[in-house]
């Protein structure tokens, strides 16, 4: 197993008791701490055996910081669609397992796994899309009325408007802004998750500095 | 030594170190290690519940020469938290001592 490997399967376990955005926070401190221990002339494997299993280490962060029961799931429908996902990706990496040698299986799952996180953000994209045709609509109907309020004045628009918010409106709208309150809630998670991820990757794999070399000589 | 045992002292060690100055995770662990016999993946998550708990405060600091790193930082609570612990084991260990010198 190398980093790469432990640091996925560690993000396999947190991702179970902690949330999105608490599960990058936590891999960004491994990695840290990999590329620490590598600059100071630690191998990837002896880095490694020094934190012990993923599994283990998932259960020494529960006991320390024992998470409310895993938090209310009827909000986090991204959250439980992602597992989802994550589930059938572990089955559909494991029919190929069998089928594959060990090198294509490598390929194979990497782009399984991209296949299947574009989706999740497709998925983003179009809850971002909803919400904002959501906030348009909201927007338009408001300006209708300021519209009618100019040229029909007070009268005009009181009945109109009264008729569209009780009998149509009304109903409509509210479950609309409870469902983006859902979505917005989620997506703002998701959407932090994958910025700390991004923050995570650029520090440790993209801008690493030459120190490495320096230390090795 | 007994892990329950060394578990809560840990706290104490990790807080001592860091009211001396800021230091990040790497350098904790290190530390510790050179007094006391830790692994590596006890002393994270204690980093994260004192920060969780309010008495360490996080601060990311990129360096031009080495890795982006996370540096620890005692609040005002964390060091009044620290100072309280800190004399409750000096007194502890001090009746320890002499418990064991008089039955001995």
């Amino acid at each position: 197993m190398n980093r790469a490997e432990y640091l996925e399967l560690l993000r396999d376990y947190v991702s179970q008791r902690f949330s999105l955005v608490e599960t990058e926070d936590i891999i960004r401190d491994y990695e840290e701490f990999f590329v620490e221990g590598m600059a100071n002339g630690k191998t990837e494997a002896e880095v490694i055996q020094g934190l012990g299993s993923p599994k283990l280490l998932v259960e020494q962060l529960v006991e320390e910081l024992q998470p409310p029961k895993q938090q209310s799931k009827t909000t986090d429908v991204l959250q439980t669609g992602n597992r989802y996902i994550k589930k059938l990706q572990k089955k559909l990496t494991h029919t190929l397992q069998i089928k594959s040698t060990t090198k294509q299986l490598g390929c194979m799952t990497r782009i399984l796994r991209l296949m299947t996180q574009c989706i999740a953000l497709g998925l983003t994209v179009v809850a971002i899309a909803v919400i904002l045709f959501i906030i348009m609509n909201m927007v338009w109907t408001g300006l209708g009325m300021v519209g009618l309020f100019i040229v029909g004045g007070y009268f005009l628009t009181a009945n109109v408007g009264l008729g569209m918010v009780f009998f149509s409106g009304a109903s409509i709208c509210l479950g609309f802004f409870l469902l983006g309150l859902v979505c917005v809630r989620s997506l703002s998670n998701y959407v932090i998750a994958y910025i700390k991820r991004a923050q995570t990757w650029w520090h440790y794999h993209v801008n690493q500095a030459p120190k490495e070399e320096i230390d090795h000589e | 030594m007994q892990t329950q045992f060394k578990k809560g002292v840990l706290d104490i060690c990790v807080m001592a170190l860091i009211a001396k100055k800021d230091m990040y995770g790497y350098e904790i662990v290190s530390e510790l290690l050179s007094y006391i016999d830790v692994t590596e993946s006890t002393v994270y998550p204690i980093l994260r519940r004192l920060t969780k708990e309010g008495f360490f405060t996080t601060y990311i600091q990129e360096s031009s020469e080495g890795p982006a790193r996370k540096y620890y930082q005692l609040t005002q609570e964390g060091i009044a938290h620290y100072q309280a612990v800190a004399t409750e084991w000096q007194a502890f260990t001090v009746a320890v001592q002499k418990l064991l010198q008089e039955v001995q």
